[in-house]
């Protein structure tokens, strides 16, 4: 009697657990509609398959579309979002030009101003076992599915205590007949607790342990609560080693479809697998799988739930299988390798291994696909163009939004899908010039020394470092006497970058660094000043952000929000941002990186991108060409991609070389918006003839040193090697003309600075 | 009854012949008390060392759902506030119009003085734990966009509408759906100064005076010669700074918010 009281309590014990053993859903940003957002018709039509909608004449179920050429009526599916939900709707779409033109109610009524479409879900975090699942409510299970099943597997589901005695006889009678198993009698209340509970031995106590559990749970709990956990428990596949858990998620991993749209055929096909998962599974076995649909088919007709015309038809049906839906464990890994970083980060553990949470993230799968397209196809190109072997190059790349630091995609290898060494979080490389505009940055923060016509020397340096010398060189061996600064930058001098570094402070300018957002110890070095510092390309993209964002970091972040399991928002990743650098010092800076594409070591995108797109950026090369990097930004994103080799053996190629086309076949292929053109506070546009912006206020002098002299010559490449290793300085370098006598300026409160 | 007879049979049954059960979870299941693996990747870099001016973390604020905001009584705003439709040209006035109250109370409470580090006084800076869930359900889907329509003859713009719904929700003490539908409008125009004031407006609200401030910063940096714009930012800066306990700075932003 005791060992029947511990039975009941186990029961209790797992069945209530059991109802919200779920995994974390992981989405996509989703699709904002709007007349006049910048969108295709092929992005639009991936969207829409990626969000596994189907193309029908007349779109009447939720998660369908028509289409006719550029115009579109989409019946959205309804989704909660962590603000509330968008509701379902029919929404007629046009798009010409590359734009959404019309966007109207087609059911009739008030035009909507802004729909979003459902999230993509991209993952499951599965926190202790390769499982996953989708949770269905009761009220979520289609009549049709239901019935089939009670039709099929338990045909007195409803009226019986847990176990079917008359089911259990005629079991018996028709296995006697067969001289073998050929029917169970077990009820659903059973299979649910052998799922549930049990191992798989095949005894008599077995069986009776479960017909004793069977009804303690009918006891317990009414026909739907078991048929909603019966619903979530059943097993009926395996996905690699991931199991396939009740009927959502079954619906979604066969034909890529929630389980309320699939037909009379799909749901005889589901029902069928329960019988045997690996036995009919229907893509290695389809006869078998066709044979048991098509028997539960005639079930179902028995039972009623169907006609005779619609068995006839659905059993001429094909299986209807769909590949790509409710296999999202393997797309994105590098992403996802982030997102789980910063929920670890940001929540408690326990909030995060249990109770089906839904983690909104910030990835664009538009954006995601290009950037991993532009290092598949480019890689094979570069490695052709110096007869290397296929394979011997590596890539990375992150793209973020400028505004609200949201990390758009990122690629962490030339193998998107293999979640393998993420090297955009993980691979910490010699950044070379890419702190170049860092270093000018903290110049011009001192307006009163520093304005971009300036004259810098890019002569000979020479510091002894320990008991050697250090004699930094330009990439063409060649020193170009007295440049001004923005020239310098544009042409990336080594020479005329560490004299103004050195007279700027390297102690000053490590610590822009870390106000940009970089979260290590960076060695206050000179060999600092010509990016002798290792960041990831997550870590380059948050400086870049920094600069993009007019002086404004905000961390970078790829969560938006995380609800519970019934939709309500739990945390916020509020948008944060905090000063790190004077908005009119970082705007002369980014003007000077646009000289950069402009006329500089960077020319070679202005063939590749739309004309009329504004960008500013920054090659970066590290010595003996290990490292080729290019980082820079629109008006709305950031990117930055790195190329090179995992033994860290040279690649042979610069930053303009390697990096910068693969940049700039991402960029060219996603939505930009041009360089913001209001200039800050302070900022007078265009500086004597040449055109060259200074800060205004404070400055002692409008246009500094020799006046936009150099006209640009040549396009070439630059680059110089960044030296490695500590080196200290024996004497200063020699300093710059100072235009006025430098007073010292600390930044004391950040929202203070610039005004 | 016929529901205990197999019970009481197979009750009796194994009283005799018992097997063992098994006591730990059955292979699918996912046990919410079991600990996380340890993520196999290398852990994410330190933050950075703490400096005068150094990055803070991400600052992750703790969520509180929009219906128990609304019964802080003093968060609840002015009938007249929330009558006002702000249209284009009601915004415009509106920084000069709805502001005061918020004003006058960040000016008349306690001059409480929060170390410029800290004024996130509000923001947990540990890992918040998930709050008691309400029992309510989820807040309802704001209808204000959907209704929002492009009616007037005029072509309403997206960002528009989230604003005005944003300002909806602020002046019922939303702030947290207000907020949420301004990053939303920010992600579809992003160098919209007046987007930015607003989000600093409705952190000011929440008491987050330095993130407010920094907003105000970032709004000032894109407002061009939108003077209303502007001065209200001053605002919220003077009323940071106040704050903070810098007098003299406050001063400074207050002439710049009176237009000087």
């Amino acid at each position: 009697m005791l060992y029947g009281v511990h039975l009941d309590r186990v029961v209790r014990v797992k069945f209530e657990g059991k109802r919200w053993a779920l995994p974390a859903r992981v989405y996509a940003r989703p699709l904002e509609l709007y007349v006049g957002r910048t969108l295709s018709v092929e992005t639009l039509q991936g969207e829409l398959d990626h969000l596994g909608y189907r193309q029908v004449e007349t779109p009447v179920k939720p998660g369908t579309f028509a289409r006719d050429k550029a115009h579109f009526v989409i019946r959205t599916r309804p989704f909660r979002f962590w603000d509330g939900e968008e509701s379902e709707r029919t929404l007629g779409l046009t798009i010409a030009e590359g734009r959404i033109a019309a966007l109207t109610n087609a059911a009739g009524g008030p035009a909507p101003v802004l729909v979003r479409l459902d999230a993509a879900l991209i993952a499951s975090i599965y926190p202790t076992h390769q499982e996953d699942r989708v949770l269905l409510r009761r009220a979520d299970l289609p009549d049709l599915l239901v019935k089939s099943l009670v039709a099929v597997e338990d045909r007195n589901f409803f009226e019986h205590a847990g176990v079917d005695p008359k089911a259990i006889g005629r079991a018996v009678f028709q296995n006697l007949r067969a001289g073998t198993v050929v029917q169970g009698g077990s009820t659903l209340t059973q299979q649910l607790v052998k799922n549930f509970y049990l191992s798989q031995e095949r005894t008599l106590i077995r069986k009776i342990n479960e017909a004793y559990m069977a009804g303690l749970l009918e006891l317990r709990y009414g026909k739907d609560d078991i048929l909603e956990a019966y619903a979530n428990e059943i097993f009926l596949g395996q996905d690699g080693n991931r199991a396939i858990h009740g009927f959502g998620l079954a619906s979604q991993f066969y034909f890529d479809r929630p389980l309320d749209e699939i037909g009379i055929a799909e749901t005889a096909l589901l029902i069928a697998l329960i019988k045997g998962p690996s036995h009919y599974e229907p893509r290695r076995h389809p006869e078998r799988a066709i044979e048991r649909r098509n028997l539960v088919l005639d079930l179902m007709l028995e039972g009623q739930v169907i006609t005779a015309e619609q068995a006839g038809a659905a059993k001429a049906a094909p299986l209807g299988l769909r590949e790509g839906g409710g296999r999202p464990s393997g797309e994105y890994p590098a992403f996802l390798q982030l997102v789980r970083r910063q929920l670890q980060r940001d929540y408690a553990e326990e909030d995060l291994s249990s109770e089906g949470l839904g983690v909104f993230t910030t990835l664009d799968p538009v954006v995601q696909a290009q950037a991993e397209r532009g290092i598949r196809t480019r890689l094979p190109k570069l490695e052709k163009s110096k007869g290397m072997k296929s394979g011997t190059l590596e890539s990375a790349a992150v793209v973020t939004s400028v505004a609200g630091g949201e990390v758009l995609a990122v690629v962490g290898g030339r193998n998107a899908d293999f979640a393998g060494f993420n090297r955009a979080l993980d691979a910490e490389r010699s950044i070379g010039s890419l702190i170049k505009p860092v270093v000018f940055l903290a110049a011009l923060s001192e307006p009163q020394r520093y304005s971009l016509t300036s004259s810098v020397s890019d002569g000979p340096v020479s510091l002894r470092v320990g008991d050697k010398l250090w004699q930094p060189q330009n990439y063409d061996r060649r020193s170009h006497g007295s440049v001004p600064l923005y020239k310098a930058l544009a042409r990336s001098y080594n020479q005329a970058t560490v004299n103004l570094g050195l007279s700027v402070g390297v102690k000053r300018i490590a610590a822009l660094l870390t106000s940009m957002g970089v979260p290590r110890k960076v060695q206050v070095v000179p060999s600092l000043l010509l990016g002798a510092t290792s960041l990831s390309p997550l870590e380059v993209a948050q400086v870049y952000q920094t600069l993009a964002a007019g002086g404004f970091r905000s961390p970078l972040r790829a969560i938006r929000e995380v609800t519970d399991a019934s939709g309500r928002p739990l945390n916020r990743y509020p948008l944060a941002v905090e000063q790190a650098a004077r908005s009119d010092a970082v705007f002369l800076t980014t003007w000077a990186m646009q000289q950069v594409v402009n006329q500089g070591t960077a020319t070679a995108l202005k063939k590749v991108l739309p004309p009329g797109l504004t960008v500013a950026g920054k090659t970066g090369t590290t010595d003996e060409l290990r490292d080729s990097w290019f980082a820079g930004f629109t008006g709305d994103k950031v990117a930055v991609v790195w190329v090179g080799r995992d033994d860290n053996k040279p690649s042979t190629f610069s930053g303009a070389a390697g990096a910068l086309p693969v940049w700039g076949d991402i960029m060219a292929g996603l939505e930009n918006q041009p360089l913001a053109d209001v200039p800050p506070d302070g900022i007078n546009l265009g500086c004597g003839g040449g055109q060259v912006p200074y800060i205004r206020a404070g400055g002692a002098q409008a246009c500094g040193g020799s006046k936009a002299a150099h006209k640009g010559d040549g396009e070439r490449d630059t680059e110089g090697p960044a030296v490695d290793g500590p080196v200290e300085p024996e004497r200063p370098a020699p300093q710059p003309k100072p235009v006025a006598t430098p007073p010292p300026k600390r930044q004391d409160n950040p929202f203070l600075e610039g005004f | 009854m016929t529901k205990t007879l197999p019970i009481l049979i197979a009750t009796l049954i194994l009283a005799g012949c018992a097997t063992p059960q098994r006591q730990g979870p059955p292979a699918p299941v996912v046990s919410a008390s079991e600990p996380r693996p340890a993520p196999v990747e290398a852990p994410p870099p330190p933050p950075p060392p703490p400096k005068k001016q150094g990055p803070r973390p991400v600052q992750v604020y703790a969520y509180r759902p929009p219906s128990e905001m609304a019964r802080i009584p003093d968060e609840v705003p002015l009938p007249t506030e929330a009558a006002v439709e702000p249209t284009d040209d009601v915004q415009a006035a509106e920084p000069g119009q709805a502001e005061p109250a918020a004003r006058e109370r960040a000016e008349t409470s306690p001059p409480e003085v929060v170390p410029p580090g800290m004024a996130l006084a509000q923001a947990p800076q540990a890992k918040p734990r998930a709050p008691a869930r309400p029992a309510l359900a989820a807040p309802p889907a704001p209808e204000a966009v959907a209704a929002a329509t492009a009616s007037q003859g005029g072509q309403a713009s997206p960002a528009d509408a989230l604003r005005i719904q944003a300002e909806q929700q602020r002046q019922s003490g939303d702030f947290p759906g207000a907020a949420a539908t301004l990053e939303r409008a920010l992600r579809i125009q992003p160098q919209d100064a007046r987007l930015w004031n607003r989000l600093a407006r409705v952190r000011m609200d929440q008491g987050l005076h330095s993130q407010a401030a920094n907003l105000a910063a970032r709004s000032n940096a894109l407002a061009g010669d939108q003077a209303n714009v502007r001065q209200d930012n001053w605002s919220i800066i003077a009323a940071a700074k106040r704050q903070a306990g810098d007098a003299a700075g406050a001063e400074e932003a207050e002439r710049k918010a009176r237009g000087a």
